[in-house]
């Protein structure tokens, strides 16, 4: 008993090396076992699901049948919406997009391995480029995020897992919060909503991809059920259905995302001038991308820096809180944003203009 | 060579064979029989090694469900033949109730030690479909840990 208590306080100590290198031995080592007896087992699991989940995978199969022949009438529109987005995309350095990613296709291999843990496992690993963190969709949405890699195993957190969450937005209002899963393959949980945003059930959420998200910007996450005020936080709930049934997982998508490591240090230089003696200017945050391997497409976010900042003899340069930029950065910030939402606005009329035009 | 089999049907067959969901927890069942058929100190000794094993495979902090499964065989083996006596059926139903309350002990330890998130899932399931699981195979078990232990008599048969 008490060498148990100490396993669990050197973990929680940081001790992490040696206990991820033998969970990794032990993925390793059962990997292709786990593979065998997938390949063996799968008559019989098909046959068990088949008796158990027969109503469930019927009524699916009418579903999926309807959602077939309403996605192939608006193919074509859809088709001119994603030229439409890839351009604004390219327009505004948008390169957080998860659109401009590349992607690693991968197959499940194994199931949930314990009963408080909603995890699968995948047929690639780190021979396949795929690193712990990567994002992980399937078709129409998120799927997770990878949280061991091996050689040629790695294991995918679910959406659905009790320990999951990932920044999101809600695609008609704009509005940010974060979703959890809660161990419940049905419905996530989107907490701190404010509460006087209208949610409508149906509403798409999508990954947010703010500065320092895991994730990159657009996957979508699920659909809105419904909404609730939390009278203790001040905010919403928001419960929400995943678009990706996990417990029906079969091929999967890594996504070679590696988040840009935003340092939030200012760093303080010092100009020189004929006239005055030298001034310390301080610039502000700016993102960088971690030094990856060349061979790989990585996202990068530029943060717009500025040297205006008022000279100071404190390091941080700020007028308000230690570290935050001054008024002057966030005003040409806004007018930035301001001359981008303007050229957005000024390539639709263009391209409603060219579409009248030919017809 | 019983553990390492037992980690590799939990890992490799139960997760193939699951009811909505839910899986059977054999590195648990095997720390119960050990002390059952064992006693307290043997339930002990191998309900910290299965426990070992499954932290091998989870994502937990290393070490919880070894704590829970060596409480667990202490606790069977000290409680049965001295409080709790009967024939197979009284056998099964320790073994389902000791089931249940290390799967439920595993979600308060976790609790207690950070790990929140554990209390978010739905436990009357994961319980019901462990204890029941495991009282089915339960006699296999406890054939298999007496076989492991190279035990040529249970300890609650009097017939030799």
């Amino acid at each position: 008993m008490f060498t148990a208590l100490a396993l669990i306080t050197l973990d929680f100590r940081g001790s992490t090396g040696i206990f991820g290198s033998a969970r990794d031995t032990t993925l390793d080592v059962l990997g292709p076992v786990r593979s065998v007896a997938d390949w063996v087992m799968s008559p019989f699991r098909n046959a068990w699901s088949g008796i158990t989940e027969f109503d469930e995978l019927e009524a699916e199969n009418a579903r999926l049948r309807l959602e077939l022949e309403s996605a192939e009438n608006s193919n074509l529109e859809l088709a001119n919406f994603r030229r439409i987005v890839r351009e604004f995309e390219l327009l505004e350095d948008l390169r957080t997009s998860a659109s401009l990613s590349e992607r690693v296709v991968a197959r499940v291999i194994d199931e949930p391995l314990s009963n408080f843990e909603r995890t699968i496992e995948l047929n690639k690993g780190s021979n396949d480029g795929i690193e712990v963190g990567m994002p992980v969709e399937a078709g129409r949405g998120l799927v997770g995020r990878v949280v061991q890699v091996v050689r040629n195993r790695s294991r995918v957190e679910l959406i659905t897992d009790a320990s999951f969450g990932v920044g999101v937005r809600l695609v008609r209002s704009g509005d940010i919060g974060v979703a959890r899963g809660n161990g419940d393959a049905e419905f996530m949980t989107i907490e701190f909503v404010k509460v006087d945003t209208v949610v409508i059930p149906g509403e798409s959420v999508v990954t947010s991809g703010l500065d320092g998200s895991l994730f990159p910007g657009g996957i979508l996450v699920g659909t809105v059920v419904s909404a609730r005020p939390d009278p203790v936080t001040g905010f919403q709930e928001v419960d929400i259905a995943p678009v990706v049934d996990t417990d029906r997982l079969s091929l999967v998508q890594v996504v070679l995302f590696t988040p840009p490591i935003i340092d939030n240090r200012p760093v303080t230089t010092t100009t020189t001038s004929t006239t005055a003696p030298p001034q310390a200017e301080t610039t502000f945050p700016v993102s960088t991308t971690p030094a990856t391997a060349p061979t790989r497409t990585t996202v990068t976010q530029v943060v717009p820096t500025s040297t205006t900042a008022p000279p100071s003899s404190t390091t941080d340069g700020a007028r308000g809180a230690p570290g935050a930029p001054p008024p002057t950065v966030l005003a040409a910030r806004a007018a930035d944003t301001f001359a981008s939402a303007s050229r957005i606005i000024a390539s639709m009329n263009a391209w409603t203009g060219q579409a009248e035009a030919v017809e | 060579m019983l553990l390492a089999g037992a980690l590799v049907v939990q890992t490799a067959v139960l997760p193939q064979v699951t009811y909505r969901g839910r899986v059977l927890d054999v590195m648990l069942l095997l720390a119960v029989c050990a002390g059952l058929v064992g006693g307290p100190d043997r339930g002990a000794v191998i309900g910290f090694l299965a426990g070992a094993g499954t932290d091998l495979v989870v994502q937990t902090p290393f070490g919880m469900w070894a704590l829970v499964g060596s409480v667990i065989g202490w606790c069977v083996g000290s409680v049965y033949g001295s409080y709790i006596v009967g024939g197979r059926v009284m056998r099964q139903l320790t073994v389902g109730i000791a089931l249940a309350t290390g799967t439920a002990g595993y979600v308060v330890l976790g609790r207690l030690i950070g790990q929140s998130f554990l209390g978010d899932v739905s436990l009357l399931p994961i319980v019901l479909t462990v204890a029941v699981g495991g009282m089915i195979l339960s006699p296999l078990a406890m054939r298999a840990v007496a076989w492991g232990f190279s035990l040529t008599r249970m300890p609650w048969d009097d017939s030799q």
